[in-house]
């Protein structure tokens, strides 16, 4: 079994999965932003066409400019950024993904060129258009856009809840797993919500409009809000599709999914009150300033949201296939008896910043093993989540990684590169001094050895006892 | 698998599958891409003419065209990049994967130069951008041309890297270097760049040939200016090709010549030569005609099918036996995956979807003249 070594970079204070994080929420908003407004135009295009909206299709031309502009130019161009970001963070999950669902994403691909070319027609013919025809493009452009999410959900979703596919690796098992229908139906939900958003701020600022024209926009384009009462549902449904230990994780065994998840809800549940108090029961107007304010708390909702979905993954970037430092489970048996870094051949690229030897075999086991989540010194950096531990409970510690904290992944080497790491973070939380004599206590291997042993190489378990709500862990 | 056999015929099923369906989608990539980044060459040097001859009165009506039609052009050039871009990955993998980590920052940067570029083509449209003095429209029509070659440069320069062997990746790391400098990489952006001039030409001449049926448009100084330039981008990119084969080692260059793409650089030169006789012909008319534009058309499909192939031999003879083997290994690994015919079902839907929406817009077309 040959294990295949890509150069690493380091993002400095930054972490890694701040990165694609950043850029993921962004470009999860934006499409899904396309996707709710394409069934929004869809609605509105009636109203006009029936002749109960007098300004429905001034609005739906407006609108769409909008969404052209910000969805098929900023929202295609961070989708081809999030592959290419995905493949600087963690080349082995991308390629993971792309190996076993590869056609899948050509489907989505055929309804996004749908989606595109409905959507350029629309935006460059459309007003010329009679109604019904308006409406043939409008619904065919909505219908792939959700589609596109339908497919890409399923890709998504496979990689928290892949249930039976572990065992079978078929591409449909992995795809209409279990957290495939809450996922889909909840990002539908929360596409139409910001569609509505986003359309009670087109709609202020549109300046040939008065008062009561916008008020009868906006309490049409409010009706997109209704479905935010299934939200709460659709996220409990969510919740219970997911593994027992990711569940835990939500539910106070890591405090900032915790935190994720209740922001997710306040942000959400804001919305939600303006919506149901403010514009769907009393029928108020809502300003623009308003509106934007709304939409950034949605996106707010979207950010938590989607790290809460990183985050309850770990230990696993793929669930039961890729730990989250893109080492399989077989493989940390064989690079612990290889060395995890013996075959890389990328030097380190400050290699001549580090003391000895020692330390420098410590670093790259670092940047190999630990780089993706963690920084040295920066964002959840190894330095300050280790500084108050001894040198010893640091080698058991690191030793039994997946049990000191069932989200960590096993430590993927040998005796002699743990201890290096150990050496490695003791000499940075000493402040890097110039000299560091190295550590070649054979005891301390042997201990060591025995430790990696015993931790085996399969994850950490959440134990039932630990679960407000008790399941399995696969 | 052999080298000997015509392109993808000698490669085992799941390779030849793959490259197959990666020649094709990029097939379909490069026609837009060659509409975006020859006219952004095109609007440039239109540009810097006007104003040198400073008549402003006067109007560039392909330079119109192309300012009209570039951000449509562009949202399906990077539509229609998704399935290459897919299937390198499945090809490639490793290769890819690595090009991208090594050039880092520098390789990141085309997304943001590309949406900056993608709305700098948006707002050549506006009534503002019309506005512009000379001046303004030679910087706003540089600054895209600029946006648009850095990217064609940044993938050749990744695409090159990739294809290098892995103690020249280690030394690229560990030298830090921001660019990789390789003796390929120039010729290749060269005859890209030249290249796309032609393919745009023959897509806008269609679009000028609509124009003088629905809106009676003179054409007739345009089918010069535009015949001659496609011919002059035609010879010019046939130096860059060559000046490309000639730096390229005796062993790529067999590849090159030999069995496996032999028939498709065959093909590309028949496509030069068909490219050029439309021209010759077409130049000698008033209007545009049907005819020589679809020669032309089949010429440039040809010549650039030539050179996708021509690029993929190139790529292939750059594997030792051992990468080789492992790559096929992993194709075949990666074919037996489910999900082909959903795929093939929903690409016949789709295809059906975007026709039909286009008869949808032409009958109203139609109607409405009517």
């Amino acid at each position: 079994m040959d294990y295949t070594y890509y150069p690493l970079h380091d993002f400095g204070p930054m972490m890694k999965g701040m990165i694609i994080g950043g850029l993921g929420i962004f470009h999860v908003f934006v499409a899904q932003f396309a996707i709710g407004g394409g069934i929004l135009m869809c609605y509105f295009q009636w109203l006009a066409q029936t002749g109960r909206n007098a300004h429905a299709r001034r609005f739906l031309d407006s609108f769409f400019q909008v969404l052209v502009l910000i969805s098929f130019v900023t929202g295609a161009v961070t989708g081809v950024a999030m592959w290419f970001t995905c493949i600087q963070i963690s080349p082995r999950t991308i390629g993971l993904m792309v190996d076993e669902f590869h056609w899948i994403w050509a489907t989505e691909w055929t309804f996004f060129a749908t989606e595109i070319f409905t959507g350029y027609l629309f935006y460059r013919y459309g007003p010329r258009l009679p109604n019904q025809e308006r409406m043939i493009l409008l619904a065919l452009y909505a219908f792939a856009a959700w589609c596109s999410l339908f497919w890409i959900n399923g890709i998504l979703s496979w990689q928290l809840t892949p249930d039976g596919w572990p065992l079978t690796r078929k591409v449909w098992d992995g795809f209409f797993n279990p957290s495939f229908w809450p996922s889909l139906l909840f990002r539908t939900v929360a596409s139409m919500s910001i569609a509505a958003l986003a359309a009670c701020v087109v709609i202020n600022a549109i300046r040939d409009l008065d008062q009561t024209a916008r008020a009868s926009l906006i309490n049409h384009a409010s009706l997109f809000l209704a479905p935010l009462i299934l939200a709460p549902f659709l996220g409990w449904w969510y919740l219970l599709s997911v593994p027992g230990d990711s569940l835990s994780y939500v539910l106070g065994g890591s405090t900032p999914m915790t935190m994720f998840l209740l922001l997710t809800a306040g942000c959400s549940g804001l919305v939600g009150l303006h919506a149901f108090v403010a514009l769907l029961w009393r029928r108020l107007s809502i300003d623009g300033f308003t509106a934007a304010l709304l939409c950034l708390l949605a996106f707010a909702a979207a950010g938590f949201a989607e790290f809460v979905r990183e985050g309850i993954r770990k230990p696993y970037s793929a669930r039961q296939a890729l730990y989250s430092n893109s080492i399989t489970e077989q493989e940390v048996g064989m690079l612990r008896a290889k060395g995890s870094v013996t075959l890389d051949p990328y030097p380190l690229l400050d290699g001549e910043s580090h003391p000895n030897s020692q330390v420098r075999l410590g670093a790259k086991v670092f940047r190999f093993q630990c780089g993706v989540c963690h920084t040295l010194k920066g964002v959840n950096g190894v330095t300050h989540l280790t500084s108050s531990w001894s040198t010893e409970q640091e080698r058991m510690n690191l030793a039994k990684l997946q049990h000191t904290k069932p989200f960590m992944p096993p430590f993927a080497g040998n005796a002699a590169e743990l201890e290096a790491l150990v050496q490695m973070i003791d000499w940075l939380n000493a402040g890097c001094p110039k000299d560091w004599p190295p550590s070649n206590d054979e005891a301390v291997l042997r201990r060591l050895d025995r430790w990696i042993k015993e931790a085996g190489t399969e994850p950490g378990k959440v134990k039932d006892g630990a679960m407000l709500i008790k399941k399995g862990t696969n | 698998m052999d080298m000997e056999t015509i392109f993808p015929m000698g490669f085992p099923p799941a390779t030849a599958f793959y490259l197959s369906f990666y020649a094709l989608t990029l097939l379909i990539h490069v026609v837009f891409i060659n509409y975006v980044l020859g006219g952004s060459v095109y609007m440039l040097a239109a540009g810097w003419l006007d104003y040198r001859e400073g008549d402003p009165e006067r109007e560039n009506v392909v330079a119109s065209v192309l300012r009209d039609w570039m951000p449509f052009a562009l949202g399906l050039a990077i539509t229609a990049g998704v399935a290459p871009l897919l299937f390198v990955q499945v090809l490639y993998q490793i290769q890819f994967y690595t090009a991208n980590l090594l050039l880092f920052h520098r390789w990141m940067a085309i997304l943001p130069v590309l949406m900056v570029a993608f709305y700098l083509v948006y707002f050549s449209k506006t009534r503002l951008a019309q506005r512009l003095p000379h001046v303004g429209w030679v910087v706003l029509s540089g600054v895209i041309f600029a946006g648009f070659l850095f990217i064609a440069f940044s993938w050749t320069e990744n695409h090159v890297l990739s294809c290098q062997p892995a103690g020249e990746w280690k030394s690229f790391y560990v030298s830090k270097r921001w660019f990789f400098q390789d003796r390929e990489v120039l010729p290749r952006v060269a005859l890209w760049l030249v290249g796309s001039v032609s393919n745009m030409i023959t897509l806008v001449s269609w679009q000028l040939l609509c124009m003088q049926f629905s809106q009676a448009q003179k054409t007739e100084l345009e089918v010069k200016r535009l015949s001659i330039l496609a011919m002059a981008t035609l010879v010019l990119a046939v130096v860059c090709g060559g000046i490309y084969l000639m730096v390229l080692s005796p062993e790529t260059r067999q590849a090159v010549f030999g069995p496996l793409a032999r028939i498709y650089l065959l093909a590309a030169g028949a496509g030069v030569v068909m490219q050029l006789a439309a021209w010759a012909s077409q130049m000698r008319y008033s209007r545009f005609r049907a005819a020589w534009l679809v020669l032309a058309s089949v010429g440039g499909v040809l010549m650039t099918l030539g050179v996708i192939v021509a690029r993929e031999a190139v790529r292939l003879a750059s594997f030792t036996p051992e990468q080789l083997k492992a790559l096929l290994g992993q194709h075949a690994r990666v074919e037996t995956k489910g999900g082909f015919v959903c795929f093939l079902f929903f690409f016949l839907v789709n295809a059906a979807f975007i026709a039909g929406a286009i008869y949808l817009v032409k009958r109203n077309k139609m109607f409405a003249r009517n």
